[in-house]
């Protein structure tokens, strides 16, 4: 299964990613059924991305990745639909390629080889 | 409909009622055609103060994060460009336009969201800065992730940022008793798979052109505050990053999150820097843009697009206005050329 690689400091929130995801699961354009979501703390303009695979959810903060296993604290706010109530990545199964990496502008998203 | 909800949002501030009603084909069509938002002020009167997204507004089209406010003020038409991320985020409430009638009797803000709108009270807002109107309205209405526009004490804000109002919006916001409007998009857009596939070609070839680092220009004339950089932003779903981070507090070096709560701003507008990053900063929470003017599109915006090697007439740009696209994209990344368009949405060089 094809993988995201994320290069956080490469990341500009423009959000994207969430949109291409949700393309993936629903063909509509919107951000709730992402497995990608960029958390972002407006006044100190910090602000990453949190991806949901199958058996961890991946931190990628500015500072370093961090990997957590369901259940444990990641102290994140959420985007209207909590990460933990999303769908996993499944590596933009049936699609040509990963979705979030073709419209990430900036190749903070790469795929992972 | 394609990339549009198909919904007009109505608001009476006099009477404090607001209704929705159904955005037409034809009512599209006019506005790919051309005469766009100004059509709406014809409709609903020179009271109007319109906020409009365009038809690619929210899409995969890149740089697709902008919108307009229209209104008429001594028979002129004048607008005020949006960029950064309140267009998009209004678009996912279910609504295209939302169209500001009247004047309330008392001071309200709007809350905007899952295809409803409050009018509530905003007397608890009187007398706040910006900053403190977006921190609590965040707070009252549970979500981080909203996204406000806010009347400051001459020029209207988008979140924290600023913006581009030099030429007056501010103004009728104040005359309306309207303090701020909050939307949060939780919703959906659609178009085929066949318009789908023509984003994809178009993101291919406009990822091989994003290489430069556009907020050295947006900072081009501001002296050395470019020592504070922190991270430089996007406006949605754009990978130009015009706009930097000043971190003018604490080490902007710093990766991990400030522990200090204001640590600097972010610039979407460079008039906003008088001298130092602490007026900046005081201007931003006031709502204070150091430039006036009366012309249609402002010349704050305009002077903005310059500073990015962008000079176009007004027409053109109320044109990208009305697309939901920035102007900036589209001149340096496509070359100004409309016809990226012609598969997404028809040919849009009609009606100019």
């Amino acid at each position: 299964m094809a993988y995201v690689v994320i290069d956080t400091l490469k990341c500009t929130g423009c959000r994207i990613c969430e949109f291409a995801c949700s393309y993936h699961r629903d063909r509509e354009f919107t951000a709730m059924s992402s497995s990608i979501i960029l958390h972002r703390t407006d006044k100190k303009n910090y602000f990453g991305v949190i991806l949901k695979l199958e058996r961890e959810i991946v931190l990628a903060r500015p500072e370093g990745e961090e990997r957590l296993l369901p259940g444990q604290q990641a102290g994140e706010g959420s985007s209207g639909k909590p990460i933990v109530m999303r769908e996993h990545c499944d590596g933009c199964d049936g699609e040509e390629e990963l979705l979030c990496v073709l419209f990430c502008p900036t190749g903070c998203l790469q795929k992972g080889e | 409909m394609d990339f549009y909800n198909g919904r007009i949002l109505v608001v009476n501030l006099d009477d404090g009622t607001s209704e929705s009603f159904p955005l037409s084909e034809e009512k599209v069509m006019e506005l790919i055609g051309g005469r766009g938002i100004k059509s709406f002020i014809e409709e609903y009167g020179d009271d109007a103060l319109v906020v409009g997204t365009g038809v690619l507004t929210c899409s995969f089209f890149p740089s697709s994060c902008m919108g307009v406010i229209s209104w008429k003020e001594g028979g002129n038409i004048k607008h005020l460009p949006l960029n950064w991320f309140f267009a998009p985020e209004f678009k996912l409430t279910g609504f295209d336009f939302l169209v500001i009638k009247g004047t309330s009797p008392k001071l309200v803000h709007l809350w905007i969201r899952d295809e409803i709108c409050d009018i509530l009270d905003g007397s608890s807002l009187n007398g706040l800065n910006i900053w403190d109107v977006v921190d609590k309205l965040k707070r009252e209405h549970g979500d981080e992730n909203i996204h406000l526009l806010v009347a400051g004490e001459d020029a209207l804000s988008q979140d924290y940022w600023g913006g581009f109002d030099s030429n007056g919006c501010n103004e009728i916001f104040l005359r309306k008793n309207l303090k701020a409007i909050a939307v949060r998009g939780m919703g959906s857009l659609f178009f085929d798979e066949g318009k789908f596939k023509k984003f994809v070609e178009l993101m291919r070839r406009a990822k091989g052109e994003i290489k430069e680092q556009l907020f050295n220009e947006t900072l081009s004339k501001k002296g050395d505050l470019i020592r504070f950089l922190h991270r430089a932003v996007s406006c949605f779903n754009c990978g130009l990053n015009c706009n930097p981070f000043l971190m003018h507090r604490g080490n902007p070096k710093e990766l991990k999150e400030s522990e200090l709560e204001e640590p600097g701003f972010l610039v979407l507008n460079p008039d906003y820097i008088e001298g130092s990053a602490e007026k900046a900063e005081d201007n931003l929470k006031r709502g204070h843009i150091p430039v006036k003017d009366d012309n249609s599109i402002p010349s704050s915006y305009s002077s903005f697009l310059k500073l990015h090697r962008v000079e176009i007439e007004d027409e053109k740009i109320f044109r990208y206005l009305n697309l939901g696209v920035c102007p900036i994209f589209m001149e340096r990344i496509f070359k100004g050329d409309l016809s990226v368009l012609k598969d997404i949405i028809g040919n849009p060089r009609e009606g100019l």
